[in-house]
């Protein structure tokens, strides 16, 4: 065997060793569920807007107990990995800190009238989030609700949030106020995607049938 | 800003820009590239039946089907399902990681059985592993695609809030495309690298009989990183 053909095979296997042996990066962000917000009416209340937030990850909760100075310091590695413990929750939840921090971040109006928060004290804060409810001075058709929870810790973060008639938006560091119609009827949320993805995959079957064709053409 | 940030960014901006197609191209290479997705089983397997450039790019073309499936089924449940009402992400995450690694065992056992197989059979070398490696790839891929990237299944369900669900799926092909290209990359160096080693067997015996024990460490190798896989998964989930 030439020389050459031997350096080609070493140098082959030392890339294959190079792209075997990449360490994982110490800031990948393991895989969770995003920050959320559910806005919904209080049927019983039509002056009462509800919010519900609930954390992504659950090592935000973590990070958030640190800043707030609920948690120690160093629950924050070196790294910067934070470990997420069931305490943590229990620790963050009834805290008047937390209930503040949510009121200051999360605020409703309507008619441009601001509406005072009460958080309730959560049973489940990792599980089922954290409700609040805001008492406007009126009866609330469209409510204006801002969120900016977590993104005064990074504003990389974004909320999903969900409203009353299967409507939904996404709260940014740049788009962190949006208005919700609180009567608003299920408009059928979920068939504009269903017809977009639909699009997709029919595109995708067309292209996929074209290129078989035409191989048979080119095997014929 | 890292390309996953970047991404984000790419579908909460107006109109359809080429940009926001490279970004998730890049997105799903980079993600490749991180430990995972079944590269060394991948290049174990291929050069352990002496894999074709045509099996490098099935390898490829499965981890990529799988994973746009598997983000879009999770992105479509987790939005309109209430999925994460029944399970966190994370244990989700595990599950599957649980899953691919029985995969993973699967075929490895599989491929011993085959091994064992030929040999009884008294068949040569050179012709019984043309069609019987394909469906052991296919699973390999699979496997390693069973796992949503947590940028590629944020652009789909952001994409679904915003009303934008087209152009999230076509983002998530593209990433996906990213990441078949790295791992048709993988499979063209362990088949290089495998048939080099070949050539050169026909003059030294150690190099020869290292070529013929190739299927079996490949099996073992398999099997045992599947074992592992399963064991990892396991503890997390008990943990």
């Amino acid at each position: 065997m030439p020389l050459r053909g031997r350096l080609v095979g070493l140098s082959c296997a030392l890339a294959c060793a190079a792209v075997f042996a990449l360490p994982a990066p110490a800031g990948a962000h393991p895989f969770g569920d995003p920050q959320t917000v559910a806005i919904a009416a209080d049927p019983a209340r039509p002056e009462v807007v509800r919010v519900r937030w609930k954390v992504g990850g659950l090592d935000d909760l973590t990070v958030l107990g640190v800043a707030l100075g609920l948690l120690p310091q160093d629950r924050v590695l070196l790294d910067g990995a934070v470990f997420y413990e069931d305490s943590d929750a229990k620790a963050i939840g009834p805290s008047p800190a937390f209930a503040d921090y949510l009121l200051k971040q999360v605020t409703v109006s309507s008619d441009g009238q601001a509406c005072a928060g009460r958080v309730t004290a959560p049973d489940d804060l990792a599980g089922g989030g954290a409700s609040i409810d805001y008492t406007c001075p009126a009866a609330v058709e469209v409510a204006t609700v801002a969120v900016r929870t977590l993104t005064d810790l990074n504003p990389a973060y974004h909320t999903l949030a969900t409203g009353p008639g299967g409507a939904r938006a996404v709260y940014t560091s740049d788009a962190y106020s949006h208005d919700w119609t609180l009567g608003a009827v299920d408009a059928g949320s979920g068939r504009g995607a269903a017809l977009q993805l639909g699009a997709v995959v029919a595109g995708l079957l067309v292209v996929a049938a074209a290129a078989v064709a035409l191989r048979r053409r080119v095997a014929a | 800003m890292t390309v996953a940030d970047q991404l984000q960014a790419a579908i909460h901006a107006p109109g359809v820009t080429p940009l926001a197609f490279g970004l998730a191209f890049v997105a799903g290479a980079g993600h490749a590239v991180t430990p995972g997705h079944g590269k060394s089983l991948a290049a174990a397997y291929l050069v352990g039946s002496r894999g074709r450039v045509r099996d490098a790019a099935w390898l490829g073309g499965s981890v990529a089907a799988m994973h746009t499936l598997s983000v879009l089924v999770i992105g479509l449940a987790w939005t309109f399902l209430s999925l994460s009402d029944l399970i966190r992400m994370q244990d989700l995450t595990r599950w599957l990681e649980l899953a691919a690694g029985l995969l993973v065992v699967g075929t490895g056992l599989w491929l011993f059985r085959r091994h064992s197989h030929s040999h009884a059979s008294g068949h040569s070398h050179d012709h019984h592993h043309d069609h019987g490696r394909r469906p052991g790839l296919l699973v390999l891929g699979a496997s390693g695609g069973l796992t949503p990237s947590p940028a590629a299944f944020l652009v789909l369900v952001t994409g679904l809030f915003l009303g934008r669900a087209g152009f999230a799926l076509l983002l998530v092909l593209v990433f996906g495309a990213g990441m078949a290209v790295v791992l048709f990359g993988v499979g063209l160096l362990a088949i290089g690298g495998s048939t080099v080693v070949t050539r050169g067997a026909r003059t030294h015996a150690a190099l020869r009989l290292a070529t013929r024990a190739a299927p079996l460490l490949a099996a073992a190798g398999i099997t045992l990183f599947g074992a592992g896989l399963t064991t990892v998964a396991a503890i997390q989930l008990t943990a």
